[in-house]
C-alpha cells in the first residue's frame, strides 16, 4: 500500500472552488522512491484487471500510465475472489502485475462505465455484474477484500442510482443514507481502515440531494457513530478524495446519448459537481469518471476543477480501430464547415496506401510505442552459441508503424492493431493532459479558457468518426472466419 | 545465403548449422513462428525480437490479398511493411490453396481458384507465385508446389510429387532470371505422398537441381497421417538430402515432433500450434501442456514455469491470474504466446547446446521423462529415436519396455488438442 498526499499548486490554492486547478499526487510504496502525478490528469481503466491489450512489458514501458483503476467485480465469479489470495504487501500490485516503482491501483466494486440494468442494491449489499451473473457485495465484503488486496486507494461502496429516471423523493434519500452508512463502516474502526479512502459523491440528479449528502460528510459525528470513528471528528476526515461517476450521472439527467448531446450534458454535471463540491474543502482529490470526450474534460477542468480522468474513452477508441491525433490548443481557431475528428478510423480505405505514423509525419514528435518503437533492449539467449545472432549486420532502427499497417491490422483481425492503437492513444492523451498543465503553469487563466473554447469549436464532439468506426469494426468483427475475405471486395475501386 | 556446419552430433543426425540471411543469422535447428497476416498474433515485432527469435514466416497467401502487392511494393516489402528487422521465410501459397478454397483445380499452367475477393477465376502458376514472393521480400522463398492431402493415394499422388518437379524447374528459371538470388533464397519442397518409391524419385530429381536452390523443405507431411509414416518418410529424406543444404519440415511444432525431427537431421520446422493454442489458453511446458482454462489452476499464485525466461515467467505472472484473463482479455493470449514461442526456442536453443557439446541423446532422454511424466513414451517416437542410435528406454527389459509405449500421442497433455494442422 502507497503512501499519499495531494497538494494544489499555490497559484491554484485560494482560488475560487471552481476554477481549473494545478496539482501534485506524490505516492511512495515502502522503500520505493517517491513518484509523482502531476494533475490534471488521468487514471487507466481496466477490465478484469488488465489494461486491455497491453502485455506487462509493454504497460511497463507505457510511461503515460501512472494510476491504474481496478473494478472488483469481475472477481466476484469465484468465492473467495482470487485477487484476495494473493499476498505479501502489495497483493493487488504483484497479482496484476503491476509495479510498486511505478503504479498506483485503486479498487472500486462497479465498473464505473457500466450503466446497464441490474437489480437494486439493498440495504447492505451493492448488486455488481461478473460473467456468471449478478452478486451481492456487503458492507463486510468490501472491508475484507480491501484488506486482503490492499490497494492503494479504495473506494468506498455507493448507492448509485441506476435504474431509469423519475427517482422518488425515498430513494433519493435511501441511497444518501446508504452511501454515508457505508462509508462510515469502511472508516470505522479507525485503526484498521484502509489509509486512502475515496468516496462517490451521491446524490443523483437532485441538486439538494448533493448538497446534503456532502453536507452530512462534514457534519460533526455523535453518538455511536462518532465512537465508531473515533478520531474523526467527520466522516470527511476519513476521505482522501472525491469521486464522480458521469455514466450514471448522465444517466440520470435522462440524457442516454451523450455523443448527441455532449455540450448540454456537460453544462448539466457541472451543476450538480458544483452542488456536491460546495460544502466540501478544496484540498482533496476531485476525480471524474467516464468522461466521453475531451472537451468534455475541458469543461470539467474548467468549470468544477476536477484533477483526475479516466481514460476509458481513449481506450475504447483503440478498440474500435481509432488512432487519435487531435492536439490542444488546436491547431487553429475554427473556421466555418465541418468540425474536425479527434482521430483517424483507420477502418478507412484512406489509409489502405498511407504510410505515415498515426501521429504524422508533420506533427511534433511521438513517444508512444507505435510511432517510435524502441529497439529490443535484450534478448533472451537460448543456446550458447547464439551470441552473434544477435550482433549480425547492422540493424536499421525500428521505424514507427505506418497507418497502412495498422489498417492492415484491422482487416485482418488481428490482435496487434489494437495493442498499437492503446499504446498510441493514451501517449495523445498524456500529452493533452501535459499540455493543459502548461497552459494552466502560464498563469494566464482566460487564455486556458479561451484555447478550451476554440478546442470546443475546432473538434467535433458528436464523434461521428467513432460511430462510422464502430460500424466498420463490427462489420470486420462478423465477418470472420474462412470465407471472411468476401468482404474485402473492393467496392470503393 | 551462407550456410555453415558448426558441430554435429556423433549419435543421431542432428546437427547445428549457422545460417546467414540478408537479415543476420539463424542457428539451427530453429523453430520459425508463423506471422500470418504480417504479425505474430497480437505481439510487436520488437517483443518477437526481444524473445531471441531470428526467423519468422509470413504466409504468402493471405499477403497477396491483404494487404496486397501494391501496398506491399511501396511499403519496401514485407519487412518494411510489418517492422521486422530479422530474417522471413514466406511459402508459395499452394498449401492454402488447396486447404482454403474448395474450388481449386490443379493444371499443369498453375493452380486455378476461385477469388475469394469476387469468386473470379484467379491463376497461381510458378512463375507468379515467385514473383509475389519477389515483392514480399522474404529472405526464404518456397516453390509452388502440387499439393495432395497425406492422406491421399491412388495416381494423384505420383501426378503431384512430378509436377512439383516440373514446378519448381520453372521456379527456378523465373527466380534465376529476376536477379534476386542474393537477397532471396529459393528452396525445393520435396513432394511425393507417403509412397517410399515416389520419395525417392522426387528427392532425387530435386537434388539434382541442388546447384539452383539453397534448401530443401520436405512438404505433404503433418495432415493427419500415422505418425509411423511420418517419420520414416522425414529420416528417408534427410538421409538423402545434401548435407550442406538446410532441411525445413514443414508444419512441426509439437515439441516430441520437433526433437525427433532434428535427431533425423532437420533443421528448420514452422507451425500455427504454438501461437494458436496459447489463444486457446495452453502454455507448453517442459512438463507438458498446461491447459490454463481449467479450474485447478484458478487459485494457483505460480508462475506457469519458474525457470522460464519468457516476459511473462520472468514477472511471476500467475496461473491463477491466466485462469482469471484467458479467453476473455487479449493481454492473456498475449502473455500466452510470448510463453509458448520462448518455450519452442528453449527446446530448440537447449537442443543446439546439447548438440554442440554432443550430449544430444542425454537432453532427448531428458526432455522424454520431463514431459511424459507417466513415463508412457509414444510408441514412434521410440522408434524413430532407436532408428538413430537413440534408445530412450534403454536397460530395460522386453516386458518392460513394453509397460513402457503407448500409441497415439501420449500423455503430456491436459487436454487433446485435435489439430495442429497449419492456417
Amino acid at each position: 500500500m502507497a503512501s499519499i498526499s495531494f497538494s494544489l499548486a499555490s497559484s491554484s490554492a485560494n482560488k475560487s472552488k471552481f476554477t481549473p486547478r494545478l496539482g501534485q499526487l506524490t505516492f511512495r510504496h515502502g522503500q520505493s522512491p517517491s513518484q509523482t502525478l502531476d494533475t490534471p490528469g488521468f487514471l487507466a481503466t481496466t477490465s478484469r484487471g488488465v489494461v486491455s491489450h497491453l502485455s506487462r512489458d509493454h504497460l511497463h514501458n507505457t510511461a503515460s500510465v501512472q494510476w491504474i483503476h481496478v473494478p472488483f467485480e469481475s472477481f466476484l465469479e469465484n468465492k473467495p475472489p482470487v485477487l484476495t489470495r494473493s499476498t505479501g504487501p502489495n497483493p493487488a500490485h504483484s497479482f496484476l502485475g503491476f509495479s510498486t516503482e511505478k503504479h498506483l491501483v485503486s479498487l472500486s466494486v462497479r465498473d464505473p462505465s457500466d450503466c446497464a440494468e441490474i437489480p437494486p442494491n439493498g440495504k447492505d449489499f451493492v448488486s455488481a455484474r461478473c460473467v456468471q451473473g449478478v452478486r451481492k457485495v456487503t458492507v463486510q465484503d468490501w472491508k475484507s477484500y480491501a484488506a486482503a488486496c490492499k490497494p492503494d486507494i479504495i473506494f468506498a461502496m455507493s448507492d448509485t442510482m441506476i435504474s431509469a429516471p423519475p427517482y422518488s423523493q425515498k430513494r433519493i434519500t435511501k441511497s444518501i443514507e446508504r452511501s454515508c452508512a457505508w462509508l462510515l463502516d469502511i472508516l470505522a474502526p479507525v485503526s484498521s481502515a484502509p489509509p486512502n479512502v475515496f468516496v462517490h459523491l451521491a446524490g443523483g440528479s437532485s441538486v439538494p440531494a448533493r448538497q446534503t449528502f456532502s453536507r452530512t460528510l462534514t457534519e460533526k459525528v455523535y453518538g455511536k457513530e462518532a465512537e465508531l470513528v473515533h478520531p474523526l471528528e467527520c466522516l470527511d476526515d476519513g476521505v482522501s478524495g472525491y469521486v464522480f461517476d458521469l455514466a450514471p450521472m448522465r444517466a440520470q439527467i435522462g440524457a442516454s446519448d451523450p455523443y448527441a448531446q455532449g455540450k448540454r450534458t456537460g453544462e448539466a454535471v457541472i451543476e450538480l459537481i458544483q452542488a456536491s463540491l460546495d460544502p466540501l474543502p478544496d484540498n482533496k482529490i476531485r476525480l471524474a469518471n467516464s468522461a466521453a470526450t475531451p472537451h468534455e474534460v475541458l469543461r470539467l477542468t474548467a468549470g468544477v476543477g476536477i484533477d483526475i480522468f479516466d481514460s476509458h474513452w481513449a481506450q475504447k477508441a483503440a478498440n474500435i480501430g481509432i488512432g487519435l491525433n487531435f492536439t490542444f490548443p488546436p491547431p487553429s481557431t475554427a473556421t466555418a464547415g465541418k468540425r474536425q475528428d479527434l482521430g483517424l478510423n483507420l477502418y478507412n480505405n484512406t489509409y489502405t496506401h498511407d504510410f505515415s505514423t498515426l501521429s504524422g509525419e508533420d506533427s511534433p514528435h511521438c513517444p508512444c510505442l507505435t510511432c517510435s518503437p524502441a529497439p529490443a533492449s535484450s534478448f533472451i539467449a537460448h543456446a550458447t552459441l547464439d551470441e552473434p545472432t544477435f550482433a549480425g549486420p547492422d540493424f536499421p532502427a525500428p521505424k514507427g508503424f505506418s497507418r497502412a499497417y495498422i489498417h492492415h491490422l484491422l482487416h485482418t483481425h488481428e490482435m496487434s492493431a489494437h495493442t498499437l492503437l492503446v499504446l498510441h492513444n493514451l501517449a495523445v492523451l498524456d500529452q493533452f493532459f501535459t499540455d493543459i498543465r502548461r497552459m494552466l503553469g502560464g498563469g494566464d487563466e482566460q487564455q486556458f479558457h479561451r484555447a478550451a473554447e476554440s478546442f470546443c469549436q475546432y473538434y467535433d464532439e458528436d464523434l461521428a468518426v467513432f460511430q462510422e468506426a464502430t460500424i466498420m469494426w463490427d462489420m470486420v468483427d462478423k465477418a470472420r472466419g474462412k470465407g471472411r475475405l468476401m468482404r474485402d471486395k473492393p467496392d470503393d475501386v | 545465403m551462407h550456410f555453415e556446419i558448426i558441430a554435429r552430433c556423433s549419435t543421431t543426425r542432428a546437427r547445428v548449422c549457422k545460417m546467414t540471411l540478408a537479415h543476420g543469422v539463424t542457428m539451427l535447428p530453429t523453430f520459425m513462428p508463423v506471422a500470418t497476416q504480417a504479425a505474430i498474433k497480437g505481439l510487436t515485432p520488437t517483443q518477437v525480437e526481444s524473445l531471441g527469435i531470428t526467423l519468422i514466416l509470413n504466409n504468402t497467401y493471405h499477403l497477396n490479398l491483404r494487404p496486397g502487392l501494391d501496398v506491399l511494393r511501396q511499403a519496401g516489402g514485407a519487412h518494411a511493411f510489418q517492422g521486422w528487422r530479422r530474417n522471413l521465410l514466406t511459402d508459395s501459397g499452394g498449401f492454402q490453396l488447396v486447404s482454403l478454397s474448395k474450388f481449386t483445380t490443379i493444371t499443369e499452367e498453375g493452380a486455378l481458384f476461385s477469388s475469394p475477393f469476387d469468386g473470379s477465376p484467379t491463376m497461381l502458376t510458378p512463375e507468379e507465385s515467385i514473383s509475389i514472393q519477389h515483392a514480399i521480400g522474404a529472405d526464404i522463398i518456397m516453390q509452388l508446389d502440387d499439393v495432395v492431402s497425406s492422406l491421399t493415394t491412388g495416381p494423384r499422388v505420383a501426378e503431384a510429387s512430378r509436377r512439383s518437379v516440373r514446378w519448381l524447374d520453372r521456379c527456378i528459371t523465373f527466380h534465376t532470371s529476376s536477379g534476386k538470388q542474393d537477397r532471396q533464397n529459393l528452396f525445393a519442397i520435396v513432394q511425393g505422398g507417403l509412397d517410399p518409391d515416389l520419395r525417392d524419385e522426387c528427392l532425387e530429381e530435386m537434388v539434382k537441381r541442388k546447384d539452383h536452390v539453397a534448401g530443401f523443405a520436405i512438404g505433404g507431411l503433418s495432415g493427419g497421417e500415422e505418425k509411423d509414416v511420418f517419420w520414416r518418410m522425414i529420416s528417408q529424406c534427410t538421409a538423402k538430402l545434401p548435407d550442406d543444404r538446410p532441411r525445413y519440415s514443414m508444419g512441426i511444432g509439437f515439441a516430441e515432433d520437433l526433437l525427433v525431427c532434428v535427431a533425423l537431421g532437420v533443421d528448420m520446422a514452422d507451425c500455427v500450434f504454438p501461437t494458436r493454442t496459447a489463444r486457446f489458453g495452453v502454455a507448453l511446458t517442459f512438463e507438458g501442456a498446461l491447459n490454463l482454462r481449467l479450474k485447478k489452476h484458478a487459485t494457483d499464485l505460480g508462475p506457469i514455469d519458474p525457470q522460464c525466461p519468457c516476459p511473462t515467467c520472468q514477472v511471476n505472472t500467475s496461473r491463477a491470474f491466466l485462469h482469471h484473463t484467458v479467453t476473455h482479455e487479449t493481454a492473456a493470449a498475449h502473455a500466452l504466446t510470448l510463453h509458448n514461442l520462448v518455450f519452442q526456442a528453449r527446446l530448440m536453443g537447449q537442443a543446439r547446446t546439447a548438440i554442440l557439446e554432443d550430449r544430444f541423446p542425454a537432453y532427448l532422454k531428458t526432455f522424454f521423462s520431463g514431459y511424459y511424466k507417466n513415463g508412457q513414451y509414444p510408441e514412434w517416437c521410440v522408434n524413430a529415436l532407436g532408428s538413430v542410435g537413440v534408445d530412450l528406454l534403454e536397460g530395460l527389459s522386453g516386458e518392460e519396455r513394453n509397460g513402457r509405449i503407448q500409441g497415439g500421442r501420449g500423455a503430456g497433455w491436459e487436454y487433446a488438442s485435435d489439430s495442429a494442422a497449419d492456417a
